[in-house]
């Protein structure tokens, strides 16, 4: 398997999805004083700081890095309490109602949209100092988006950061539920681009809000229809509109549709933040989420013909990456935690005496 | 629709009048006819005679509520009962039309883009008879009135002024209208469409039709009419 | 409408029928009876401010009637469409119309909810402008069966198939299904906001000028299709038209409005061949003849 060992599992040989898009209006905030003056740029101590940890790519497994002391001159978590009780009663609205939408009172982060900052802020409502954090982007821990949101959260919350889905309390997620079931108590927050899943169909936002009150979801099937009808199936494979408790239909933001079944009764609170559009919204444990559908093209999960290149999975979702110039291609693990714990047990059990 | 009514006459109408009111002429009075009486019986034809310009068609309609008589009462035999066609409300009309009343008028007011068969066979599928008996029985009529098969399955915009009105004929004659009015029926076509039609009339007043008629043609009246009802020229224009 | 609500008539002792009028014989059937009525317009007005948007007007319609309303533009014919249907709320007066369940609601006090699902359901409204009636980003099949997956149909082929026939019967080639409407004609999007409202079956439809901004020739076509489905499929409408001649080939009632007002109504060819009020006399006259 010398393949296998070769293999460089770092980010740096992967295909990096595009960023969302960057609002061509976003705020002055991000730019550096005029005249150069570094000390009243806006998150200036965040921006000196070292950006990597020590052992953060290096495949370290657990709690990599402890607890540390809070950057001064910041609140707990970035954002100050007001803030946060105000986040955290939109959250509560939201847990109560599943699937429904609540507005907040979105902030300013120091980062772009598109970046997570719906995310990041539900995530700093929810945070308190017994917190561990994960933080993916496309199912990996060491893309520049996770290693920066949990660098921030580090250093303004203090609290130990870990890749590792089992230890974390809370995970961060853009794109990918982790493929380790996630158990009770756990939270997983999605960071979520565009909220309304009628928003395709029906522009006003007025009456998508109505729609929603009545209950009237037949638009979202005509969105299937109108797939069937043009590729033969549903093409929709992320972003695949869900029933929330019998009763709210919701996006589940830029997730694969291979993890709407992750979704459903799943034992961990699910919140979704989305910053631009200043929405919350929730799927509490062991709630029903079904993945919408016709009795005669039922919902159904992506599937791979090839096991993942390196850890030789069957039943995770991959992602196809290009190992060299002349275009060959490997399929692996997207979870990449999951994925170099599946290889280390393979070869633990390699190397044991009965081998 | 054959039916015996010794008793009462199919069409009774009393102190009819008919007044135009022309506004858009400094509103021009225009009497058609006043205190206009007649009855027209179970199977006779009654001819109406008169002059042109002498409310001989102000009449035709205004017994089948095209025209709003301005006084007077119009009593038509509608199933068991009577209905005044000078008073009825709208849908008590178009009732009447539909199981009553056929109207054969001088021109044929062309349906766009409906085929000449479906026009005729119309009047029966509305009466609840199904499509392919309703275009049989407008194919046979049609035949009988020399209208080729070709042209059948052609809407009758372009056809010529005699076919028109013989489209027009068989639409009023594929039903047993128990009262028929016709206007000038004849007019326009040659000597063999005029014997047709006047056999028509003649089967449906054997079939008990109270038929009432204008004709210009001399030769026809004396065939089919029974008796003639007199209009004398008493249209007049009254200046307001 | 300013015909009498109970037409009984007043028969002359001279009449031939004096005295023999049986007791058999039905009630007259303009007197409404509440059983019959589909869409009962009580009075109703619309003011801003001074201005009269529409003004006292009152029309039943019954199940199978064409009902047209014509008047120049500005007369308020839409205004009062917008009332009947629900969209605008009036000043004065009701809007009853009796669900398939056979009870009678008052339109504007029906819960959004209810009013919603009636205009996908029992309902229909053709817009004048297709691509206010038409999702034009969606195929004609997505078009078609929104109001059936609205309902609760779930099954792709069954869905589809009801798009094929509905195609069909509006004249529009099955394989054009996929296609968005944007790539059709406007007489072919016409129809095919036609299909979409009709394809639930419903009992009443509201059309706002159907055939105003369509050739003469598509017009004709038009004309003759909702004529068929109006009849085959006994709907009721409340037709809104400038057009006197449309009116007189799909309308068995019409009612001439000007000003907010209904200023003659009837029998529409009574109405236009015997018009009898100054305004409906200047329509009439007005119609260029073809």
């Amino acid at each position: 398997m010398s393949a296998e060992e070769n293999i460089d599992v770092s980010i740096h040989n992967r295909l990096h999805p595009p960023m969302d898009p960057v609002p061509p209006d976003r705020s002055l905030a991000d730019c550096p004083h005029p005249e150069g003056r570094s000390d009243d740029i806006p998150g200036k101590d965040l921006r000196q700081a070292e950006v990597f940890l020590k052992g953060e790519i290096s495949g370290h497994k657990g709690i990599f890095a402890e607890g540390r002391p809070e950057t001064p001159g910041y609140n707990f978590a970035y954002l100050d309490e007001q803030t946060k009780r105000m986040l955290r009663r939109a959250i509560l609205k939201a847990v109560a109602v599943p699937g429904c939408q609540v507005p907040f009172g979105g902030r300013e982060m120091p980062m772009p949209y598109g970046w997570g900052t719906g995310g990041i802020q539900v995530s700093a409502a929810i945070m308190g100092k017994n917190d561990v954090l994960k933080v993916i982007d496309q199912g990996s821990d060491d893309t520049t988006n996770a290693v920066s949101i949990r660098s921030f959260f580090r250093r303004v919350a203090g609290i130990p950061v870990t890749t590792s889905t089992g230890e974390a309390t809370i995970i961060q997620t853009r794109h990918r539920i982790p493929e380790h079931p996630l158990r009770e108590g756990q939270i997983i927050v999605y960071q979520v681009p565009v909220p309304e899943p009628l928003r395709w169909m029906e522009p006003s936002e007025k009456e998508t809000r109505t729609m929603h009150a009545l209950e009237e979801y037949g638009v979202m099937h005509v969105k299937l229809y109108e797939d069937i009808a043009r590729h033969g199936e549903i093409a929709t494979s992320y972003d695949y509109p869900v029933m929330v408790g019998g009763r709210y239909v919701m996006s589940p933001s830029p997730l694969p549709k291979f993890d709407n079944p992750k979704m459903h009764q799943s034992p961990a609170l699910q919140l979704f933040g989305a910053g631009r559009e200043k929405r919350v919204y929730a799927v509490p444990p062991y709630t029903d989420v079904r993945s919408l559908d016709f009795e005669d093209y039922p919902f159904s999960v992506q599937h791979w013909d090839k096991p993942c290149g390196i850890c030789g999975s069957t039943d995770t979702y991959l992602d196809e990456i290009i190992t060299d110039d002349k275009g060959t291609r490997l399929y692996v693990c997207s979870d990449t935690d999951h994925c170099a714990a599946r290889l280390a047990s393979r070869k633990d059990k390699r190397g044991g005496p009965d081998d | 629709m054959c039916g015996n009514f010794a008793d009462t006459p199919h069409v009774a109408v009393r102190g009819l009048a008919k007044t135009f009111v022309l506004h858009a002429q400094g509103g021009a009075v225009i009497n058609a006819f006043h205190d206009l009486e007649l009855d027209a019986w179970a199977g006779e034809c009654l001819a109406l005679h008169g002059p042109s310009g002498s409310g001989k068609s102000t009449l035709l309609r205004s017994i089948y509520a095209n025209y709003k008589p301005t006084a007077g009462s119009i009593l038509v035999r509608h199933g068991p009962g009577r209905v005044d066609m000078a008073t009825a409300g709208p849908r008590t009309v178009l009732e009447v039309r539909r199981d009553t009343m056929g109207y054969v008028s001088q021109f044929l007011r062309v349906i766009p883009r409906v085929a000449t068969v479906d026009i005729v066979a119309e009047r029966l599928t509305e009466q609840g008879i199904n499509r392919e008996e309703a275009r049989e029985r407008a194919g046979a009529l049609l035949t009988r009135l020399r209208i080729p098969r070709r042209l059948w399955g052609l809407a009758p915009a372009t056809f010529s002024g005699g076919e028109q009105q013989r489209v027009n004929i068989a639409r009023g004659f594929i039903r047993k209208y128990p009262i028929l009015l016709l206007d000038e029926p004849t007019a326009s076509l040659d000597g063999e469409n005029r014997n047709t039609v006047m056999e028509l009339i003649d089967e449906a007043k054997a079939c008990g039709a109270a038929v009432i008629g204008i004709f210009h043609d001399d030769e026809v009246r004396a065939a089919v009419a029974d008796r003639a009802f007199a209009f004398a020229r008493h249209r007049e224009a009254v200046g307001q | 409408m300013t015909e009498p609500a109970a037409v009984g008539f007043a028969i002359p002792s001279a009449s031939p029928f004096a005295g023999i009028r049986d007791a058999k014989a039905p009630p007259p059937a303009d007197r409404p009876s509440p059983n019959q009525g589909l869409l009962y317009v009580e009075g109703v007005g619309k003011y801003y401010g001074d201005r009269i948007g529409c003004k006292d007007v009152s029309f039943d319609l019954w199940p199978g009637e064409v009902l047209a309303i014509v008047g120049e533009s500005g007369s308020g014919k839409s205004t009062l469409l917008n009332l009947v249907c629900g969209r605008m709320v009036p000043t004065s007066g009701k809007v009853r119309y009796r669900e398939s369940s056979g009870d009678l609601f008052d339109v504007h006090k029906l819960p959004e909810a209810s009013r919603r699902r009636l205009l996908r359901t029992e309902w229909g409204y053709v817009h004048q402008n297709p691509r206010d009636g038409l999702r034009m980003r969606v195929s004609a099949g997505g078009n078609i069966g929104e109001r059936l997956m609205a309902c609760g149909s779930r099954h792709y082929g069954n869905i589809r198939k009801t798009g094929v026939s509905w195609l069909d019967r509006v004249e529009i080639d099955a394989d054009r299904i996929d296609d968005v409407p944007v790539s059709y004609s406007g007489g072919m999007q016409q129809r095919l906001q036609i299909a979409r409202n009709l394809v639930s079956a419903p009992r009443l439809v509201f059309m706002d000028e159907p055939t105003g901004g369509l050739d003469v020739s598509v017009q004709a076509r038009l004309l003759d299709l909702i004529r068929t489905l109006v009849r085959e499929m006994g709907l009721s409408v409340v037709l809104v038209t400038h057009d006197l001649a449309v009116a007189r080939l799909l309308a068995h009632r019409l009612m001439v409005m000007r000003r907010g007002e209904v200023v003659e109504s009837g029998l529409a060819d009574q109405v236009l061949d015997d018009p009898r009020h100054e305004y409906t006399q200047l329509l009439v006259s007005s119609v260029l003849q073809g």
